[in-house]
């Protein structure tokens, strides 16, 4: 097959966010609008046989090959940071927007990377400009959060490096490797290297037990922020996962708890931000245990789940966004009754409500169906329950719950300006836009109706033991930040006594070498000839033996080596 | 799978779930305040 040279569309963004972050007001605002419009054309303009090879000292990296599912990836990318853009277009600062063009970039290039250098490197790019977008959100808790998110992405950028080292020196190439692993001790190097790969890719997808990075930095970006967050990091490696790691059965036990803890954590919580970005994590444990199923009707499944999730993700996001804005409340518990005063994004969220939720004719049932359906011809009916339950519309109906009924609480909030009702479209068109009426049978249709149906009974039944209180959840990073601490001391009294002793000891050998030189060499302080005559050939004897045993020890070496 | 099951399966594993995370809500409960988000 010919290469063709093409434009990667990274390049795009990448300059744009550089220049976003120097140009005045209309060069910024005409980036926003043009990058992201280049970067699409960009994408539809790629074969399969197009390349972007760069020489960097002697070695070729390959900044672009698109596989299968690459081009749907980078066109929802595209249309995310478009409706991104347009959210902050008046109420995000420059750095936030230029952050998020440049973390566009990094999900564009790792859906795009040609090989595993290109991949590390676009993985790294959009972990710095995640963390500069958390870092500049200008919540009262952002940049320690940003600091927390860089120490965890460093560690699973540092296992994927040493993973994707790992394979290059096995296999002595840095293409993309398949891998199918199972439960079982690696042997080889090239497993032991997919292992830590995976751990890498597993940071980035906020599994267990990494998952607490997600709700602790999203929810301490400011309210645009966490829009363009929540669409790259996760997403991009889901990407990789399902490149390398399809048919892995350790993704189906790692995707179903990443589901239920998601499920779990999303129905406690009050906090507006943290419910999404559980209920993200368990929609992501849906998406895990596809690809470690692996059948194509699961693989087919999860692709089109990535791409409406996206969409819906966005538009709840989005929304969430606004209404934070608009009542400058954070909690579910403190809102009510908005459909009155906002009702265009009050359609927003039931939208991506009932998208989370699979309702029949919305993209995302497609993806679900075929997951279910993957699911219930195994062996293991329980897994088919747990899906159910993590995916039951009880968990996605609590925002929409909350936010939309009851009493109007703020009848003076205001709907948001024209602008973001063109995000609302874009990500709406993500989240139900690749609908195809062929792939419905009314059968199916009607048995997750049935499922629906049972879900909203339970849910209405017992409402009221799903009040919010004001309170906040412990995480799994409590362990480690509660327990850290003390291993820090642990470690900080272990090497006080170590330092300690080892002053003791470089005191005595001091003491000694003081001694031996003040008897060795004393007698130059006579200053007669026979003491200067003596120590001279002392020091000479001893210049000899010493230039004796390292020759022959260099001899000996050289012996060895040849 | 009998149709009929599927409301029964929807009804139980939601009431599971709401279940899970009642008994989650008493063991996570951390007593500060965060309304600043």
């Amino acid at each position: 097959m010919d290469e063709l040279i093409s434009l990667p569309p990274f390049l795009p963004l990448l300059l744009g966010g550089l220049f976003a972050a120097i140009l005045p007001l209309y060069g910024q605002r005409a980036i926003y609008l043009l990058a992201p419009i280049a970067a699409m054309m960009a994408v539809s303009a790629l074969d399969f046989d197009s390349v972007f090879p760069v020489t960097i000292a002697g070695t070729t990296v390959h900044f672009l090959a698109v596989q299968e599912n690459s081009k749907l990836f980078g066109l929802a990318f595209c249309v995310a940071i478009s409706a991104s853009l347009l959210l902050g277009l008046k109420h995000a600062k420059k750095q936030e927007m230029a952050a998020a063009l440049v973390a566009a970039s990094g999900g564009l290039g790792i859906v795009f990377a040609g090989d595993l250098i290109s991949l590390i490197l676009f993985w790294e790019i959009l972990m710095l400009a995640c963390a500069y977008l958390i870092f500049v959100g200008g919540m009262k808790q952002s940049r320690a959060a940003a600091k927390r998110y860089l120490i965890m992405h460093i560690l699973g950028g540092s296992f994927l490096l040493a993973g994707i080292a790992g394979t290059i020196t096995d296999s002595g190439i840095a293409a993309f490797p398949s891998f199918q692993l199972l439960f079982s001790m690696p042997e080889s190097v090239a497993e032991w290297s997919a292992w830590l790969m995976l751990m890498g890719v597993m940071v980035n997808l906020a599994a267990l037990p990494f998952s607490a990075w997600l709700p602790d930095s999203y929810s301490a970006a400011s309210p645009f922020g966490m829009v363009p967050l929540s669409a790259f990091t996760t997403k991009s490696a889901l990407f990789v996962l399902m490149q390398v790691f399809v048919g892995s059965t350790p993704l189906i036990v790692l995707g179903l708890g990443m589901l239920f803890y998601g499920a779990m954590m999303a129905l406690t919580t009050s906090h507006i931000r943290r419910h999404l970005c559980y209920a993200l994590i368990a929609q992501m444990g849906v998406m895990v245990m596809a690809v470690g199923i692996g059948s194509s009707a699961a693989m087919a499944g999860v692709a089109v789940l990535a791409f409406c999730h996206i969409g819906y993700n966005g538009l709840l996001m989005t929304a969430a966004a606004n209404i934070i804005r608009t009542t400058g409340k954070y909690h579910l518990s403190d809102l009510g009754g908005l459909w009155r005063q906002m009702p265009v994004t009050s359609g927003a969220i039931l939208l991506g409500a009932l998208c989370m939720a699979a309702l029949p004719f919305t993209g995302t049932y497609i993806g679900k169906f075929y997951i279910a359906e993957s699911l219930a011809a195994t062996d293991h009916p329980f897994l088919y329950f747990l899906f159910v339950a993590g995916t039951s519309i009880a968990i996605y109906a609590l925002f929409p719950w909350y936010a939309l009924s009851g009493k109007s609480k703020f009848p003076n909030a205001k709907e948001v300006k024209i602008e973001i009702h063109i995000a609302y479209i874009l990500f709406a068109a993500l989240a139900v836009g690749n609908v195809s009426i062929a792939e419905y049978s009314w059968v199916s249709v009607g048995k997750q109706l049935l499922l629906i149906a049972g879900s909203l009974g339970a849910f209405f039944l017992l409402l009221p033991m799903l009040k919010r209180r004001k309170v906040m959840l412990r995480d799994i990073d409590y362990i480690y930040r509660t327990a850290l601490p003390y291993v820090f001391a642990l470690i900080n009294q272990f090497c006080g006594v170590l330092a300690k002793e080892w002053l003791k000891f470089i005191k005595r050998l001091k003491a000694m070498a003081h001694q031996f030189v003040s008897r060795a060499f004393g007698i130059y302080a006579n200053h007669t000839l026979y003491g200067i005559a003596t120590t001279t050939a002392l020091i000479i004897i001893l210049c000899a033996v010493l230039l004796s045993v390292t020759s022959n020890v260099g001899d000996a070496i050289r012996v060895y080596a040849q | 799978m009998n149709i009929i099951l599927y409301p029964i399966i929807g009804f139980c594993a939601t009431a599971v779930a709401i279940a899970l995370s009642k008994i989650l809500d008493r063991v996570l409960r951390d007593k500060k305040d965060h309304s600043d988000g």
